[in-house]
């Protein structure tokens, strides 16, 4: 679609692209042509910030200086770099043709502005031909392509960030950028915040952003951050230097280690049910079995805490009558939405995917702007003047500010840091002498306020800038002490009073909680010594008791030994010396270098963001969100109290909480290494099918070879029939039988280790993992070698072979070979002592795959040995019609799905590969209506409409999809084809329309001349063609494979 | 003296017996041998006794068919965390050693004779020396088991804390989907469940 014309229409310029050029707006301020509007297509458009600007610039090949007004841009994949193009507006509004201009370099001083733009098109280049790129691959490509030094990126995410909405509809109208794996799982990154956002919990601390980051547009990540698990949902800098860049007092633990060993983590807050009013601020008790003074928001997101009487009078300022019924209403109990989440300026709701209707979230009290409405004085940058201060903050995820209502105080860039209040437990003596615990509180060290600054001593105080401390408006009373309750949530600032008990309390967390630990243990054995198990002598025992209660320090030669404090001095320091010689963080590093296709494995812990206070507050948002809805309330009341995004999430969580507890979820049923054994029967047969292909002085790989039996029956069968073979078998573990094994990944298995391609044979059951996106990793591994012959049992979610780069031939795939107990879990028993046997829900199918220059070859053994099965399309030459429905799920396979002019199918599970031969072989098939099919998705209707074009059908004039779930786009089907009719109905319903094309008109009506005609309606549809509703009953030459019940067909 | 021949029979045991700790109390002796079975060929399986009982963990000796196996083994374990009906730890292996075994043979064939010795033997300075120090190892041995135990303990604790914690919100997350509120929400949502 590049401007092919170069007509004279205005000002006489020819021109199709044009160089040395930069844009700018009416205001004459340079922009960048993603401000434009973006034409993905020619009807689709994503709108930019500005509607129209002008390019300046000079034409490439006259060298003559322009002066245009553009409208559009659009970018160009398809050729070996890519290019941009942006539209001319022309001089009638009403004309369809668009001019498009390309653009060849930017004027070297606009270079700057424009950069960024280039690099995002030319990673969506990269990303199109490389969908597969990781994204270190992502990062080193950027690298490689930012020439200049400025423009490193240094973090893709965020840099990615800005353009979330021009890769959504980049991916939806490009299908290669739609298999990206990185900007699927970007995408869903984004869409589903919680995971890795982090901005809007409520840090003690504040955030701060320092100009060069803005620059770069690279944000600071707040790196390791500690959640709390109760109901606030707030995170803290869990140590002291995490704490120090943002002035952030923290939570003062000395290492990861320290608190990593906290199984559930709450702050003071939590801990003692007393949360602070985000509206008044000051503390109160929040625990419902007693009398609870404030109450939790029900948003999902919220963690915020209100009295009743405040919140009343946030929501209904003019209205006391009105404040007056809520505030009674949330005492006694009744959620509630606080003001946050509604705007402050327009009182509407937030919509995330709208860059105007995104919130600003004051970080210091319950206040929300769009960002359309934010006034002028919250901005994103300090003023020239030094009237304005910075306020607010443009994350990825959230724009974050501070109101009017807070002074900002400069050295920090925050406001005073001392709103946040704590419970603490102080002892003391009461007048009878007996022991009392006091809840008092503590309030989070300011930064601001630097005119109180009293002498207060620091016994440490962090060398910082800013580091003149001051307590503010400490509330603690001199009683106050803070022994054995270990320093928590306290926020910004130094960290001031260590308190000395830290140091013994932190010794107890010194050990590394659950699993870490345990893997520590296996690497680092006490000493055997310890483990043997040395039986006291209990006399012993018995006699040093007394002696322990008495220590004395002199030691007479003759004397019995005992456990002085020397002694035990000495042990704990032994102990000590061998628990720190071992690097808790060096270990956890090489086992995620050795797990090199896992990611975020319960080895290192589960997710640690996954909070207690997270789950409930969603669960139950859930919940109040569905109530609304039922008692008739607004999506937008709904959505207030549960973003969509909430939803996913918990399915998110709920995945990751599944991997986790595995082992024990499935309780004794759990395989040791979670390995998955073909049975020895089904190898066998495997083996009898496999043979014929392979030939003299082949080499058979088994990449994953588990217990080895494969190459073993391979290699038997191999003798027996006169082959000689050579076998190479990989696996992590060591198999009983190590006929001709390597203990290897097979993803690091290198491509010169194996003979040529033509030699190879290679395959069986690769681990699956989630999404079969390890089977898939094995079989790219396995490409590389090029192999001639692969054999595959892999779950039917993986990548076909005949879609990727290199694409290779089915010989043929059995679905219910391994149907039923087909596997085993080595070294997992039932109760009975069994070995367990296993079948997976949908059978992995056994396939085997060719190397397209051996595709004839091999077929033709397939066809000699009986391998391919006959098809209905092959044995009934003569079928027209087949009714397919309403027969169990699992009875239909592919193989049947074959050949016929309309096809009906209703309920059955057809995937690519029916749908693919189908569309491939039918040459006379008419009509393919698809009722009630699960499986079948848009790849699936993407497979149909290219093959029925290609190749296949010729006469295919409609697809009707019914009640097909997850079909979802209808413009993408409709490609090219004029008389083709897609026919997308989410619900049942009686009449639709034919194509439009005539002669198809004829070939229907000749086809049911036979049948009997009950018109319905005799509307005249917009194609002139008029519809018909007919009811057919099985005819003579049909093959009804249904119950004869109503099979409704319809036809004109 | 040449060790007996019964010794050094015990001592090839030995070298193909594998100590395992770390085990669930509901490990039995079939569920050894299937495990292990993957990896070899197992030839006895015997429980022994640990001071670690009471935080619940047990331990076993596995005799394997060779010595490489036996070794396979524990290089295995040693790289990947190896998981045994449920517990919230993985299983330990190392290779036995002598003193691990109640019934090990003697290693010569000698008796030892007990005597009283008088105060003014030349030797009874020497052997009360033994016999303290001995009692001062027992004594050190048992303080040590005491730390360890109390280690143990504190794990144990962390481990199924956060099991239960863990196991809540899972619990918490499948009842609010089972009921299909968040589907319908969803629905209602016209937003797309994403099946991770």
């Amino acid at each position: 679609m590049s401007s092919s014309s170069s007509s004279e229409e205005d000002g006489g310029i020819i021109t199709n692209s044009i160089t040395n050029y930069h844009f700018l707006n009416h205001h004459k301020v340079p922009i960048t042509f993603t401000d434009l509007p973006l034409h993905l297509t020619t009807t689709t458009t994503v709108t930019g910030d500005t509607s129209s600007a002008y390019l300046l610039g000079t034409t490439e090949n006259s060298l003559q200086s322009v002066y245009i007004e553009v409208i559009g841009w659009k970018y160009d994949l398809s050729l070996d770099s890519p290019e941009v193009y942006v539209a001319k507006k022309s001089k009638n509004r009403d004309s369809e043709c668009v001019r498009w201009i390309r653009l060849v370099k930017a004027r070297s001083r606009y270079e700057v502005v424009v950069r960024s733009d280039l690099v995002f098109v030319k990673l969506l280049h990269y990303l199109k031909s490389c969908c597969e790129a990781t994204r270190d691959e992502i990062a080193s490509f950027l690298a490689k392509s930012c020439t200049s030094s400025s423009d490193v990126i240094e973090s893709l995410k965020s840099y990615l960030a800005d353009y979330v909405p021009l890769i959504r509809s980049a991916m939806e109208n490009d299908k290669d950028l739609a298999n990206s794996k990185y900007l699927e799982t970007f995408l869903m990154e984004i869409d589903n915040p919680g995971e890795t956002e982090i901005f809007h919990e409520s840090f003690s601390c504040a955030l701060k952003e320092n100009q060069a980051t803005k620059e770069t547009k690279v944000i600071i990540y707040l790196n390791g951050c500690h959640c709390c698990e109760g109901q606030c949902i707030r995170s803290f800098h869990p140590t002291t230097d995490a704490g120090v860049d943002n002035y952030c007092e923290s939570l003062g633990f000395e290492n990861a280690a320290q608190y990593e060993a906290i199984p559930n983590f709450l702050c003071d807050n939590c801990k003692f049910q007393k949360h602070q009013c985000f509206a008044c601020g000051m503390l109160g008790s929040s625990d419902k079995s007693t009398t609870a003074e404030v109450f939790p928001c029900v948003s999902a997101t919220c963690g915020h805490f209100y009295h009743p009487e405040c919140v009343a009078k946030l929501l209904y300022p003019s209205d006391e009558t009105l404040a007056m019924k809520f505030k009674s209403q949330i005492a006694a109990g009744e959620s509630f939405t606080c003001p946050a989440h509604k705007c402050h300026c327009c009182e509407q709701g937030e919509d995330k995917d709208v860059r105007d209707m995104q919130f600003a979230v004051c970080r210091r009290c319950p206040k929300s702007y769009h960002r359309k409405c934010l006034p002028k004085e919250i901005a994103f940058e300090d003023s020239d003047d030094g009237t304005i201060v910075q306020r607010a903050w443009d994350l990825p995820k959230r724009i974050l500010i501070y109101c009017l209502k807070h002074t900002i105080i400069p050295s920090i860039e925050t406001p005073r840091r001392d709103h946040l209040l704590f419970p603490c437990i102080s002892r003391r003596r009461d007048q009878d002498g007996s022991k009392t615990e006091i809840i008092s509180e503590r309030r989070s060290k300011t930064y601001g306020n630097l005119k109180v600054s009293d002498t207060v001593k620091m016994p440490k105080v962090i060398e910082r800038p800013h580091s003149t401390v001051n307590r503010g408006n400490f509330l603690v009373n001199d009683t106050v002490k803070m022994p054995n309750v270990i320093k928590k949530p306290n926020s910004t600032v130094t960290y001031g009073d260590k308190i000395p008990e830290k140091d013994k309390s932190s010794n107890m967390h010194e050990k590394v909680s659950s699993f870490e630990k345990n893997i520590s243990n296996v690497r680092k054995p006490v000493q055997p010594s310890n483990m043997v198990p040395v039986k006291p002598p209990s006399k012993d025992m018995q006699s040093d008791q007394p002696l322990i209660s008495k220590p004395v320090k002199k030691r007479v030669v003759s004397s019995p030994p005992r456990v002085d404090a020397d002694m035990k001095a000495r042990i704990l320091n032994l102990m000590k010396d061998s628990t720190s010689s071992f690097d808790f963080e060096e270990f956890i590093r090489e086992k995620k270098r050795r797990c090199t296709h896992q990611t975020g494995t319960p080895q290192t812990g589960l997710d640690k963001s996954i909070t207690m206070g997270k789950v409930e507050a969603s669960v139950k948002a859930v919940g109040r969100a569905w109530q609304i809805l039922e008692t008739g309330g607004s999506i937008e009341d709904a959505k207030a109290v549960c973003e969509p995004n909430v939803l996913n999430q918990l399915n998110r969580w709920k995945n990751k909480l599944r991997v986790f507890l595995a082992p024990f979820l499935h309780g004794t049923r759990y395989t040791s290494f979670g390995r998955h054994f073909t049975k020895v029967d089904k190898l066998r047969e495997i083996v009898d099918r496999l043979h014929w292909y392979v030939q003299d002085g082949d080499v058979i790989v088994d990449f994953c070879c588990g217990s080895n039996d494969f190459s073993v029956f391979m290699k038997e069968k191999l003798d027996i029939t006169g082959k000689k073979c050579l076998f190479r078998n990989y696996d992590l573990i060591t198999p009983k039988n190590a006929f001709q094994f390597e203990k290897r990944d097979w993803l690091s298995v290198p491509v010169n280790t194996l003979p040529e391609g033509s030699r190879l044979v290679m395959g069986l059951n690769p681990p699956f993992g989630v999404n079969a996106s390890l089977a898939n990793k094995f079989i790219d591994h396995a490409l590389t070698f090029k192999p001639k012959l692969l054999i595959l049992i892999v779950p039917p979610e993986t990548k076909r072979l005949d879609r990727k780069r290199s694409p290779y031939d089915l010989i043929w795939q059995e679905k219910s070979m391994l149907s039923g107990k087909s596997f085993y879990l080595p070294g997992s028993t039932d109760i009975q002592g069994q070995l367990i046997e296993d079948w997976n829900n949908k059978p992995p199918p056994l396939s085997l795959w060719s190397r397209p220059d051996w595709t004839t070859k091999h077929k033709a053994i397939a066809k000699e040995r009986g391998h391919v099965k006959k098809t209905v399309a092959e044995n009934c030459k003569a079928l027209k019609k087949l009714y397919v429905g309403n027969l169990h799920k699992s009875e239909i396979g592919d193989e049947w799905l074959i050949s016929v002019n309309l096809l009906v199918l209703i309920e059955v599970n057809a995937s690519c590969v029916s749908l693919q031969v189908i569309t491939t072989n039918c040459l006379i098939l008419v009509r393919l209506e698809l009722c009630r099919n699960d499986t079948i998705a848009d790849v699936e209707m993407m497979c149909i409409t290219e093959n029925a074009f290609v190749v296949g059908c010729p006469d295919l004039v409609e697809i009707r999809v019914t009640e097909c779930k997850k079909v979802t786009r209808k413009d993408r089907l409709r490609a090219s084809r004029e008389s083709l009719v897609i026919k997308l109905d989410h619900w049942f319903k009686m009449a639709y329309i034919v194509s439009s094309a005539c002669h198809v008109f004829g070939t229907l009506s000749a086809m049911y001349r036979n049948t009997q005609f009950k018109t319905k309606t005799g509307s005249t549809s917009d194609s002139g063609v008029q519809e018909h509703v007919e009811e057919v009953p099985p005819a003579a030459n049909d093959v009804a494979v249904t119950r004869p019940e109503r099979v409704q067909l319809f036809c004109c | 003296m040449e060790p007996s021949t019964e010794y050094a029979a015990f001592e090839k045991k030995v070298k193909k017996t594998i100590y395992l700790d770390n085990l669930s109390p509901l490990v039995t002796e079939a569920v050894l041998q299937t495990a292990f079975n993957q990896f070899g060929t197992v030839k006895n399986v015997q429980f022994i006794p640990t001071h670690f009982a009471s935080s619940g963990v047990y331990a076993a000796l596995v005799e394997m068919q060779s010595v490489r196996q036996a070794d396979e083994i524990v290089r295995e374990m040693d790289d990947s965390p190896f998981m045994i009906s449920g517990m919230p730890r993985p299983v330990r292996a190392q290779k036995a050693q002598i003193e691990m075994f109640d019934d090990r043979p003697k290693k010569r064939q000698r008796k030892i004779v007990c005597r009283w010795v008088d105060p003014s033997h030349a030797n009874f300075e020497v052997a009360k020396k033994i016999k303290n120090l001995t009692k001062k190892h027992a004594a050190e041995a048992s303080f040590l088991l005491e730390q360890q135990l109390a280690e143990e303990e504190k794990l144990h604790n962390q481990q199924s804390e956060t099991l239960k914690a863990n196991y809540k919100k899972y619990e918490l997350i499948d009842g609010a989907q089972a009921d299909g509120t968040a589907k319908r929400l969803a629905t209602c949502y016209e937003t797309k469940l994403h099946d991770f």
